[in-house]
């Protein structure tokens, strides 16, 4: 021992001490309940803290991931709710094959059984018919806004002149103001619409909501169709706004046919506004 | 007499004496007489602190097993206070006062150092031992009380042995 350097000699000393008194404590902490509770509650102390610090950062670095599972989770239950609320109006059609929403109006659920968004004059064709009291001139409404007009009902089947079809117009309204103005469609893109003649006094902002006029003879009022994108005068005397519609024509599946109560006197009185022109 | 074998022989009567005595002597909660510690300081000044704390942990390993209420208690508060011996002599006494044989004693250091130097080892080793008795600062007060209490006893203890018995004439 007295041969080793100084340095060396304490840091052996160092280390019988450091072995001596470990140990010790492990012999203290293997016997005593008490002493091994405490030490082992620090140590779980630390360990739960590091087990959370390292879930948080998997947590976040899974992120992505996680995104993308809850948006296909998203997407499937969309599609039950849509796939159930139709069954509920199937239950409904069973008994009565209309569900009255209001006295002056009811609805017939319809499945989609072809749809196109590509074309300037876009058609559906839906899965109820004359059958069914689908006739032509009936509105059809999705889950979120106006689909179209139906313009040839067969016995079983109906054809439904698509609201992305530029040859159609809709009677829709600002909702803030209630300034109305025709909705038709701009033919470039499946999400987008054009509500114009709307006067040039109309406050409107971007993100105000356009739904569906009183005016309308085919659909109820008050279904919100879409929100304003962007505005421009046209020849100086109307707004014409750019609409991004809440429905997804690509998506479209389910569609209620929209039934007026008391359509033939309605029908009525129209031809003698015609005829009194 | 070989020196070893007076260590052994220390070793086996204090630690002895310690067991059948003093590890019965109930004198209440504050006071745990421990005047084993005098073994530790019977050893020479210069003696190697490697050695001193092998010594220590085979005496407080044997103090745990055969008496004591926690295994590794003893032990853990003796090593620390072997290692730490050498150098509180070496603070404790002048420079140049000690020569490789010498074993502290009032004769030696001085009383009033000698008692200092004794009551600073007591201190150290029941700091150890206490702290690490209770293991928590939740009793702390008490436990600080049942370590000064003791501290003290235990001083005046080692300090009436090694006037009676371990005193070396020179």
């Amino acid at each position: 021992m007295s041969g080793l350097p100084y340095l060396l000699r304490k840091i052996l000393v160092l280390l019988l001490f450091i072995a001596l008194q470990s140990v010790a404590i492990v012999m203290l902490v293997n016997n005593s309940y008490f002493q091994q509770n405490a030490i082992l509650t620090v140590v779980r102390g630390w360990q739960a803290n590091m087990w959370e610090k390292r879930s948080s950062w998997v947590a976040f670095t899974n992120l992505k991931v996680t995104n993308e599972a809850l948006t296909k989770e998203n997407l499937e239950l969309r599609t039950e709710l849509a796939r159930l609320s139709f069954l509920k109006h199937e239950q409904y059609a069973g008994t009565e094959n209309h569900i009255p929403v209001s006295d002056t109006f009811s609805f017939i659920p319809a499945l989609v059984v072809k749809n196109s968004v590509n074309h300037q004059h876009n058609h559906l064709i839906i899965n109820k018919g004359l059958a069914d009291g689908v006739h032509p001139d009936m509105g059809v409404i999705g889950s979120q806004g106006i689909v179209g007009v139906v313009s040839y009902a067969a016995n079983h089947y109906a054809l439904v002149i698509s609201l992305l079809n530029t040859q159609q117009r809709f009677t829709a309204e600002h909702k803030k103001t209630g300034t109305f103005g025709t909705l038709r469609w701009n033919g470039t893109h499946y999400k987008r619409a054009l509500l114009s003649e709307i006067p040039q006094h109309t406050e409107v902002a971007e993100g105000d909501t356009v739904v569906t006029s009183p005016f309308s003879l085919i659909f109820p009022d008050g279904i919100p169709l879409g929100t304003v994108t962007s505005q421009s005068l046209k020849q100086g005397t109307a707004w014409e706004l750019e609409i991004e519609l809440f429905q997804d024509f690509k998506t479209l599946r389910y569609v209620n046919v929209v039934c007026r109560s008391k359509e033939e006197e309605l029908r009525e009185v129209t031809q003698k506004e015609e005829e009194a022109l | 007499m070989n020196r070893s074998l007076k260590y052994a022989l220390h070793f086996l009567l204090i630690l002895a004496t310690q067991l059948l005595l003093f590890e019965h002597l109930d004198l209440g909660l504050y006071l745990y007489p421990m005047p084993y510690l005098i073994f530790l300081l019977l050893f020479p000044c210069t003696y190697p602190t490697a050695g001193l704390m092998l010594w220590a942990f085979a005496f407080g390993f044997f103090l745990d097993v055969l008496g004591g209420p926690t295994l590794g208690l003893h032990t853990s508060a003796c090593v620390t206070l072997a290692a730490l011996r050498n150098g509180l002599i070496k603070t404790v006494t002048v420079k140049g006062d000690l020569d490789s044989l010498t074993v502290p004693g009032f004769v030696q250091f001085g009383a009033l150092r000698y008692s200092f130097f004794v009551l600073l080892c007591v201190a150290i080793h029941h700091t150890a031992y206490f702290m690490l008795e209770a293991f928590s600062f939740l009793f702390f007060w008490h436990t600080l009380a049942r370590l000064t209490c003791s501290v003290l006893l235990n001083t005046l203890l080692i300090l009436l042995f090694q006037r009676t018995l371990f005193e070396q004439r020179r």
